[in-house]
């Protein structure tokens, strides 16, 4: 029964488009005669429509890998595929188009802009897309209303609490429907209750939206919010473990 | 190409960026809107003072010294001849609106003390003097010349040692209405009476002293025709520019000898005042300098404070070249508030102290500025601006996307 319910979850899982698509990716850092390796070569994909959890103890790597995936920094050697586009070969204006359009990217710190009130902040990226006035500001409202903030559009981020400043930032992430919101630790600086509430509106997104999800993680009371953790140690790969079918598992 | 496009793409965001970011913080706003207007102040009103004095240097020399147009006579001769022709023939030249014929001789005064001061004797006709000096307005005690004034003499205020400015000359313990003794070039001496003493506290004209024809008749024992002959003439004409084309009819007339404009003619002086005026310019280009590193530093400043903030936005998509865009456009509005700002600073100050001029020793120094001034120095700052605003700009565009937010 169990090895037939697996047979069945594989084949749903192939079925998947595959959105990411990483291989042998490694980044070394340098300083002076220093070789740092924070990723040695890892390899994984990610389907669309996946709430993925990357996890490890602190400098395994997990960061490095979730600022490669997000086009934030250049691997030193691997490919990374995103929707069918091989990032590493795109130009420095094409790897920032592709940012504004597929990508989606939420903070540790928030990293709201400060001289933007949380309407503004949120609706930039579809300015910046050429998008009409009307569509973008009706759209950075709605998602705005999503996160519960339809009272706070015209607060600047310094007038809001942290978990405020994370909801702007995840709408502002959000706004432009990428194909993959990447989260680095988005509840660390936040209090419980507040990491909750962001928490449960990625999954929210992810269930309802179906928004394919990258989030780094270490706080082991959040795979339940996961689909799949994949687990680094060391700048390898660990463990790819599919938390939905480990849930069906345990019923 | 692809650059260009890009940069046109993302003007909107640019300018939106901009603003918000110019009016977020009001104060660095301000503080840079008035560095850079007091650089065009520094810059403009320096120089306005040096062109005023020049102007005013200028002006008392035309008025006292040379006039407009100075008429000498030729190399080889003492006098100009048949002066009343050429008064006539001068004053029928459109733009001449005065001429005064002057017989220069050497003269000593002696006071009641036996102090002695030589100085230069002017032979005048006190009412043709007047249209062509300003000797008349100048009198600071006593009262001025009538045409049939005999036994009185004018005296300069520099060689009273009453009314002088400073110590140039040797002076005389005289004043208005007193007596004095003047030994003329031709051995004559005789006591005169002082009708006034004029001064327009400028150290080049306020030396000589002045007698009628009627008097220096008697005294160089001359008639009507042999007193019909003159050291110089000086024309005064309408305004200042029109002296090339009075010489040219001048020159038509027949009318001989050696005639200066009195730009020719202060040689020296009109160079020295040239020399201040570039010393000015000197000035403003330093004060341009230091408004150029405060603005620079300050955007640097500025920038620095944003690396977070640029990570973040390339790391959302927002391409370099609007990011740039909108530094630049932030400089562009610094430079025109500021610009303005200096502009209306300066206009205003300007404009007090035309009303209140600045008291000098050479006298009331009313500040001239050119329109060209105020556009020059407005380009520069705005040039200035853009420039302070682009490099720390660009420096940080290019930063790493992560070490720009976590290194910020």
């Amino acid at each position: 029964m169990l090895y037939l319910e697996v047979r069945i979850m594989n084949k749903k899982t192939t079925r998947k488009r595959v959105l990411i698509k990483v291989q042998d990716l490694a980044k070394h850092y340098t300083m002076g005669s220093v070789v740092t390796k924070a990723l040695k070569g890892i390899s994984f994909e990610i389907y669309e429509g996946e709430f993925v959890g990357i996890m490890g103890p602190s400098g395994s790597g997990k960061s490095t890998a979730l600022h490669q995936l997000g086009l934030l920094d250049y691997p030193t050697t691997g490919e990374i595929i995103i929707d069918g586009v091989n990032v590493n070969r795109l130009s420095e204006i094409d790897r920032s188009y592709f940012r504004l359009n597929k990508i989606g990217y939420v903070f540790q710190q928030y990293r709201n802009i400060p001289e933007l009130t949380a309407l503004e902040n949120v609706y930039l990226p579809l300015r910046m897309l050429g998008k009409p006035r009307t569509y973008y500001l009706k759209e950075a409202k709605s998602l705005l209303e999503k996160v519960g903030l339809e009272g706070r559009l015209s607060h600047h981020p310094y007038e809001l609490s942290g978990g405020e400043q994370q909801r702007v930032a995840m709408a502002r992430a959000l706004v432009h429907k990428p194909a993959i919101l990447f989260a680095d630790e988005p509840t660390a600086n936040l209090d419980t209750d507040s990491g909750k509430v962001i928490l449960e509106l990625l999954k929210h997104f992810n269930k309802h939206f179906r928004q394919t999800i990258v989030m780094v993680s270490h706080e082991p009371e959040q795979i339940k919010y996961f689909d799949r953790v994949i687990r680094i140690r060391d700048g390898l790969l660990e463990k790819d473990t599919n938390i939905k079918f480990n849930k069906r598992d345990k019923l | 190409m692809l650059r260009f496009k890009k940069i046109i793409e993302g003007l909107d965001v640019a300018f939106f960026l901009a603003i918000k970011n110019l009016l977020f913080k009001k104060k660095m706003l301000i503080m840079i809107v008035v560095i850079i207007g007091l650089g065009f102040l520094s810059t403009v009103f320096s120089t306005s003072v040096i062109m005023g004095l020049k102007f005013q240097v200028e002006d008392k020399a035309i008025d006292m010294m040379t006039g407009n147009i100075l008429i000498e006579p030729k190399s080889d001769e003492d006098y100009i001849q048949n002066v009343n022709e050429i008064e006539k023939k001068a004053l029928a030249i459109p733009g001449v609106v005065g001429i005064s014929p002057h017989i220069n001789r050497g003269v000593i005064l002696t006071d009641k003390y036996g102090t002695k001061a030589p100085t230069q004797l002017k032979v005048i006709d006190p009412e043709k003097e007047a249209t062509a000096s300003s000797l008349r307005e100048n009198i600071i005690s006593g009262s001025y010349l009538s045409k049939n004034t005999k036994g009185e003499i004018l005296i300069g205020a520099d060689i009273t040692k009453k009314y002088r400015m400073q110590e140039a000359f040797p002076a005389v313990d005289i004043d208005a209405g007193e007596k004095i003794m003047v030994t003329f070039d031709n051995g004559v001496t005789k006591q005169l009476k002082v009708r006034g003493i004029y001064g327009q506290n400028f150290v080049a004209t306020d030396f000589y002293v002045f007698i009628t024809k009627e008097e220096a008749k008697q005294v160089f024992n001359a008639t009507d025709e042999e007193m019909n002959i003159a050291t110089e003439i000086m024309i005064k004409t309408k305004e200042r520019g029109m002296e090339k084309a009075v010489i040219y009819k001048l020159k038509q007339f027949g009318i001989t000898g050696r005639i200066w404009t009195w730009q020719e003619k202060l040689g020296v002086l009109s160079q020295f005042t040239d020399s201040m005026l570039i010393v000015s310019q000197l000035t403003g280009l330093i004060g341009i300098i230091i408004a150029f590193a405060t603005i620079y530093i300050m955007i640097y400043i500025n920038v620095l404070h944003k690396r977070t903030q640029i990570g973040i936005m390339k790391a959302m998509g927002i391409n370099k070249e609007t990011i740039l865009t909108s530094y630049v456009i932030q400089s562009f509005f610094y430079g025109v508030l500021g610009g303005t700002f200096g502009f209306i600073l300066t206009k205003f100050i300007i404009g007090y102290f035309t009303v209140n001029p600045i008291i000098m020793p050479i006298g009331e120094v009313v500040p001239i500025v050119e329109s060209s001034n105020y556009i020059i120095s407005f380009s520069i700052l705005l040039a200035s601006s853009l420039v302070a605003g682009f490099f720390p700009a660009q420096g940080a565009i290019k930063e790493n996307i992560l070490d720009a937010i976590f290194r910020g």
